[in-house]
């Protein structure tokens, strides 16, 4: 919970971190558990907390440049990790591959065995991850900028620095691609065409 | 239930809360160093293009020396830069379809990783990637292991007379500027972070870990001369411990802590490396603390993937 009586939007904030560095922690205090939930997500627990921390890094050298118009800095941010994540895409798609290749039965070996036992055993199908992994970059970080950061398409535009109809159309690919993956593997389940 | 439903609860799976260290990134906001480069960095990735590499130019070593303004960093490491650059302008020049051979060691904040890479030089050769530890591996791993440079998927290399059809990644970096003038304006505006001038040594200094042609890693020599604010460090080793002469930047932003350093040969002036070494204090590292290095220990042209030259 935030607990500012009146809370300042991000772009006053950042502004007056131009003259008053200290100012930005405040910035750093509002999003850096929502940024390493997302990054934890993509690429797990040993990079995220570097990775959050070094997103900050980058916006704090960059305040001076942050477009005033901007109230919300969460498409700023989200954009700034993104690149960053980027780097690290051979551990990410390990990762999903990971999911893909636990069985549900799968006797766990460690911690993050078990958690990823417990997420194919109990939602996600491997077909998933599996289709995860194949997404071309730019497709898997509007899909999962929406899905797992919860921006809309505009600010999802925002922080890729992309039309918004190049983002629904990403996205509509992104869609398309898991949907076959999920209803083409296994004809026994059911279809999820919706 | 659909996909997007579906992919939330597999987000939901794989949250974790943050733990409560993560407070302790807040402060690199007034003291961390200004490079917090990725160790595992998958090294720039440029997709296709013919690089059909001609002729080294003689004349760009003129271009270096005499087409530009007052050189703009001391006039001792503008010299070194210079004269690193015209030595690679003689390396010699691939052939299309031929692999760039490197092997590398680069590192940060303690972690490293040793390579051994081989780059399409066309773009159209799926290339090989040996590192230690290796790549994808789980955090702790060790030891070699060697994949296909693929754009996409996962591509253990086990036959090398049969590399997998994929659009093939990493490869040569074909794409830059090869003469000095066109390479600084490319550093200028590649360059996003703080100062100008140290967002474009900073862009400089990661391309020279890069595998490039002669005439653009010459370019790129020539390009710093002209970036104000180096200085020479007479007497220098490199993280493989060896000895030569450097070139120091230190930025000039408030944030910014470290001092990078360009090492090259003494004689030859050919470049065996770069580090950035902490100036203050950071995290509990002293300064004098090498924070982040890449070593090129041997780069040469071969003919096929594994070939050592």
């Amino acid at each position: 919970m935030i607990a500012e009586p009146v809370t300042q939007p991000d772009s006053v904030v950042i502004a007056a971190s131009r003259d008053d560095p200290d100012a930005f922690a405040a910035i750093f205090d509002r999003y850096s558990a929502m940024l390493y939930r997302y990054v934890v997500k993509r690429l797990g627990p040993e990079v995220a907390e570097d990775l959050v921390g070094e997103t900050f890094l980058i916006a704090f050298q960059k305040r001076h440049r942050y477009d005033q118009d901007h109230a919300d800095a969460r498409p700023w941010l989200f954009g700034i990790i993104t690149k960053l994540i980027s780097r690290y895409r051979r551990r990410e798609a390990a990762r999903y591959r990971a999911l893909e290749r636990t069985p549900a039965e799968h006797a766990a070996v460690g911690p993050d065995e078990q958690v990823l036992a417990d997420v194919t055993a109990q939602t996600a199908r491997p077909e998933l991850a599996r289709a995860l992994a194949g997404l071309s970059r730019g497709d898997r970080d509007v899909l999962l900028l929406i899905a797992w950061a919860d921006l809309s398409y505009e600010e999802t535009a925002g922080a890729l620095g992309i039309p918004i109809g190049t983002v629904r159309s990403r996205l509509n690919r992104a869609r398309r691609k898991l949907r076959d993956a999920l209803g083409g593997t296994d004809p026994t389940k059911e279809r999820n065409d919706g | 239930m659909d996909e997007m439903t579906m992919l939330r609860e597999l987000g939901e799976r794989l949250n974790q809360e943050p733990p409560s260290t993560l407070a302790r990134q807040r402060n690199r906001l007034s003291a961390g160093p200004a490079r917090a480069r990725a160790v595992w960095r998958w090294r720039a990735a440029v997709a296709g293009g013919l690089a059909v590499i001609l002729a080294v130019a003689f004349a760009l070593v003129q271009t270096v020396r005499f087409g530009s303004r007052e050189p703009a960093a001391s006039a001792q490491a503008a010299d070194v830069l210079i004269r690193a650059a015209a030595t690679a302008a003689k390396e010699p020049a691939p052939r299309p379809g031929q692999f760039a051979f490197v092997h590398f060691k680069e590192g940060q904040d303690g972690e490293t990783q040793e390579g051994t890479d081989w780059l399409s030089v066309d773009g159209r050769h799926v290339g090989l990637l040996r590192r230690n530890p290796p790549l994808g591996g789980p955090p702790g791993r060790t030891g070699w292991g060697q994949e296909w440079a693929c754009e996409e998927g996962d591509h253990p290399a086990t036959d090398l007379r049969h590399p997998p059809s994929c659009e093939p990644s990493r490869t040569y970096r074909s794409d830059l500027p090869t003469d000095a003038g066109r390479m600084l304006a490319y550093l200028y505006e590649q360059g996003e972070d703080g100062s100008k001038a140290d967002a474009a040594w900073e862009q400089a200094s990661d391309l020279t870990a890069e595998v490039l042609p002669p005439r653009s890693r010459a370019a790129l020599f020539g390009a710093m001369a002209r970036i104000p604010g180096a200085t020479v460090v007479k007497d220098v080793a490199d993280e493989a411990g060896r000895r030569g002469i450097g070139v120091a930047y230190v930025s000039g932003s408030t944030e910014h802590r470290e001092r990078d350093i360009l090492i090259f040969d003494r004689s030859t002036y050919a470049f065996l490396g770069e580090k950035d070494v902490l100036v203050k204090s950071y995290d509990g590292r002293p300064p004098g603390t090498v924070f982040a290095y890449s070593v090129l220990l041997r780069t040469a042209y071969v003919d096929r993937v594994g070939q050592l030259p």
